[in-house]
């Protein structure tokens, strides 16, 4: 038979382990009724079925029934019965007495207020993020992160800036003078240029049609004189540009294509009319660009406070993480064409991704729960963790950098501290105050007043308040 | 003895979660008949600091649970004195009994006549549960009788919160009534006073957590495991069935699971009488190391639940 001795520190476990080891098939437990393995009858239950598992059989003493305590009746003789004579004045001083002491040991009261010194502990940190579709976290091995997605529309009127100049052209006769010895033929669109007069620079046209100018001829009225008549032809032309500048007089005169004017000359053969022109808007490519960035800069304005306002409890956007594009384009005009205003219909999408600061905050504790300074602790309170800006890390969105400010404090055992002030000596009070590491500053304040001159702090613990504050 | 008005000024108590491993404390609120809790704050204790439910190192336990309440107060803005004891690991256990009541009386039931009945009905109770008790292998002159709750009332038939007012002529109450380890009481008075703590609830966790279940589940296993203890009970028919713990938890069946789940089963069957439970939750650092997908968790709200069901039912 193999025995196993229970002690204060003996584990199921490792009952277990030695039942695993023992060869032999009948195993004592020693004293197991007194030990604390006891109080729960699902022990042996479990010991003797694993025993039982292996083929070998748990033999334990029985619980012992404890002894009933004996009852004790007692009885007092009566003092005062015998002494009632003095009771009355006896007592009056006694508790007069007793009411004095009562008095200065309970009345007083006061209230230690400590203010710890704060350190501020600055990290940095690189923390994982995970999309998740409700933003839960509940392994607090990364930060999960929610995928907002939002789309804005709008449609707007612009004015067009562009400039363009249509008009008329002026047209009218020609008649060309062909003072050379060949016949000429000039071709329908052959430039006539004006010659000249008051014009400060030329003004071009163009020859409506093929014309054919016979050469010069002469006649001799007299002997040994010849008189030269020149070739003509009458021919319509058009003016090359708008203008009423073009509605030239009769007799303006013109040089034909490249030709010297000595040689081949024309002269309007009559007004010239039709000639106009006017300056109007069109929808230039300035335009366009303007336009598309006027509206979508507000659309993507609109993108950011629409995926703000989709935020759900205490999330927050990580505004490095938003990303805007223009989703679909429409003007109702073409590039070029002549309008005083174009309306342009713009849809974009904007997305980004939040996080929600409570679990930030978790994350962050448990990331720098390690590494505060020896002796400071840091007070769960919301203003004393800030986080400084959370900006993502790599271009897949799976990593964030987190810098974060921490307010910490120095560790005290406040209860400690007043047990061992309770009584004691004002003096002690300070010595052990400017003794004790952390404490920026305290104040004390006792009543009443008229009992200043005992300079004690309280006997009574709940007549003395020690309390912790931090600003 | 008993309530049964809603309270309507704010009420704080301390909650004051304590196991093998760790301490931690919060701040239950209740206002408006709406229970919160916050400032919740956590100290692991030692190694070797509690042993099952022996403390070993008391100081330890002490200073541990000195600076988890400091912190709670710290960041509540004050010292709140009133505490509810909550204790892992079988420091406690607890029965559930039906009590019937035949009624003489034609008129209205009266909350003195509902308190008479109780009272007169209070040993019998107590000495039916310490049976009970005895049956499942506990020694009886080990334990301590704590206290009782009402979880629920049936009257002529019918369940309701309160048979108030009713012409009731049958009265049935299921009672859960609260045993503690004798030896445990005094360490527990000990620290309660050491922290300057006014004890008004002591419950055990996996009874507390089987409370705020049965809105979902009547029938069930419910386990609560830690490093070194595992604490189970069940649900039958919206009853609380007596928790019994064993000694071993996560630290040892890591080690071994399969001892770890024979003895989960050993216990189950003993509290169900070999009947199947079910459902299985349970509550404790995750993961499971064996199969555990008929095992699920208990929801964080139940503690919530089970704490609303005792301050502001009965409170």
């Amino acid at each position: 038979m193999d025995k196993i001795v229970i002690d204060d520190l003996t584990t199921m476990a490792s009952i277990i382990l030695k039942i695993d080891s023992s060869k032999e098939i009948e195993i004592e437990l020693e004293n197991w009724s007194s030990s604390a393995l006891a109080e729960s009858p699902l022990n042996l239950n479990i010991v003797e079925a694993y025993a039982r598992n292996l083929g070998k059989r748990i033999l334990s003493e029985k619980p012992v029934d404890p002894e009933e305590l004996p009852t004790v009746a007692v009885t007092k003789k009566s003092f005062w019965r015998n002494n009632f004579f003095w009771l009355p004045l006896t007592a009056f001083l006694l508790v007069a007495a007793l009411g004095f002491l009562a008095a200065l040991y309970f009345l007083p009261q006061a209230k230690l207020t400590i203010y710890p010194t704060k350190e501020v502990l600055a990290k940095a940190l690189t923390v994982t993020l995970k999309e998740s579709s409700d933003g839960s976290d509940e392994s607090m091995d990364f930060l999960a992160v929610r995928k907002i997605v939002v789309e804005e529309k709008n449609q707007k009127d612009f004015l067009t800036s562009g400039e363009k100049t249509i008009g008329e052209k002026a047209r009218g006769q020609i008649t060309i003078q062909n003072w050379t010895d060949a016949d000429l033929t000039f071709s329908a669109g052959i430039p006539v240029k004006t010659e000249g007069g008051n014009l400060s620079s030329s003004l071009s046209f163009a020859l409506e049609k093929e014309a054919v100018v016979p050469r010069q001829t002469f006649s001799s009225p007299f002997p040994g004189q010849k008189l030269y008549q020149a070739g003509t032809v009458t021919v319509g032309v058009e003016a090359q540009d708008f203008g009423q500048s073009y509605n030239l007089a009769v007799g303006t005169t013109f040089t034909v294509a490249d030709k010297p004017f000595s040689q081949v000359s024309a002269v309007a053969a009559n007004n010239f009319t039709g000639g106009s022109s006017q300056k109007v808007r069109i929808f230039s490519q300035e335009d366009k660009t303007k336009s598309t960035a006027s509206l979508s800069a507000d659309l993507f304005a609109k993108g950011m406070l629409d995926l703000e306002s989709k935020l759900l409890g205490d999330e927050v956007l990580i505004e490095d993480s938003v990303r805007h594009k223009i989703t679909t384009v429409n003007y109702s005009r073409d590039l070029g064409a002549q309008a005083p205003s174009v309306s342009l219909s713009l849809v974009t999408q904007s997305q980004g991704l939040s996080y929600s600061q409570s679990s930030l905050r978790k994350l962050v504790l448990l990331e720098t729960r390690d590494v505060f300074p020896a002796g400071l602790t840091f007070l769960d309170r919301a203003d004393f963790l800030e986080v400084k800006e959370v900006n993502l890390s790599n271009l897949e969105n799976t990593k964030a950098d987190v810098a974060v400010k921490m307010i910490l404090i120095s560790k005290m055992d406040l209860d400690s501290l007043k047990n061992n002030l309770l009584g004691k000596n004002l003096g002690v009070l300070r010595q052990d105050l400017g003794r004790l590491k952390g404490v920026d500053k305290y104040t004390y304040e006792a009543w009443p007043n008229f009992l200043a001159w005992l300079k004690r702090v309280p006997f009574k613990s709940n007549r003395f308040l020690v309390e912790l504050r931090v600003e | 003895m008993f309530n049964f008005f809603k309270k309507s000024k704010t009420q704080e108590y301390v909650l004051f979660d304590f196991c093998a491993d760790a301490i931690s404390t919060s701040v239950i609120t209740i206002k408006n008949d709406q229970l919160e809790l916050s400032n919740k704050f956590e100290q692991r204790l030692p190694k070797a600091a509690v042993l099952g439910t022996k403390i070993l190192n008391y100081e330890a336990v002490l200073e541990a649970a000195s600076f988890s309440l400091q912190n709670t107060f710290l960041t509540f803005g004050k010292r709140v004195k009133k505490a509810f004891f909550l204790f892992s690991g079988g420091a406690m256990t607890g029965v559930s009994l039906v009590v019937k009541i035949n009624r003489r009386n034609q008129s209205p039931l009266s909350e003195k006549e509902l308190s008479f009945i109780i009272e007169k009905a209070q040993p019998e109770v107590i000495q039916k549960g310490m049976d009970n008790l005895s049956s499942l292998g506990f020694d009886r002159s080990g334990l301590e009788f704590l206290n009782f709750d009402i979880l629920s009332f049936r009257f002529d038939g019918k369940t309701g919160p309160s048979p108030l007012a009713t012409t009731a002529k049958t009265l049935e109450a299921i009672f859960y009534l609260r045993f503690i380890r004798k030896a445990q009481w005094p360490v527990i008075l000990e620290l309660a006073n050491d922290l300057k703590l006014e004890p008004e609830y002591f419950w055990e966790k996996t009874p507390l957590l089987s409370l705020g279940l049965l809105e979902l589940q009547k029938n069930g296993a419910v386990l609560n495991s830690g490093l070194g203890f595992s604490d189970i009970t069940a649900l039958a028919d919206g009853r609380i069935l007596p928790n019994l713990s064993f000694d071993l938890g996560l630290a040892d069946f890591r080690q071994n699971p399969e001892v770890y789940r024979q003895s989960l089963q050993l216990g189950i069957a003993k509290i169900l009488k070999a009947k199947k439970p079910e459902k299985l939750y349970w509550s404790g650092q995750p993961p499971l190391p064996f199969e555990s997908s008929e095992w699920e968790q208990i929801p964080a709200e139940a503690l919530k639940r089970g704490l609303g069901w005792i301050l502001l039912k009965y409170g």
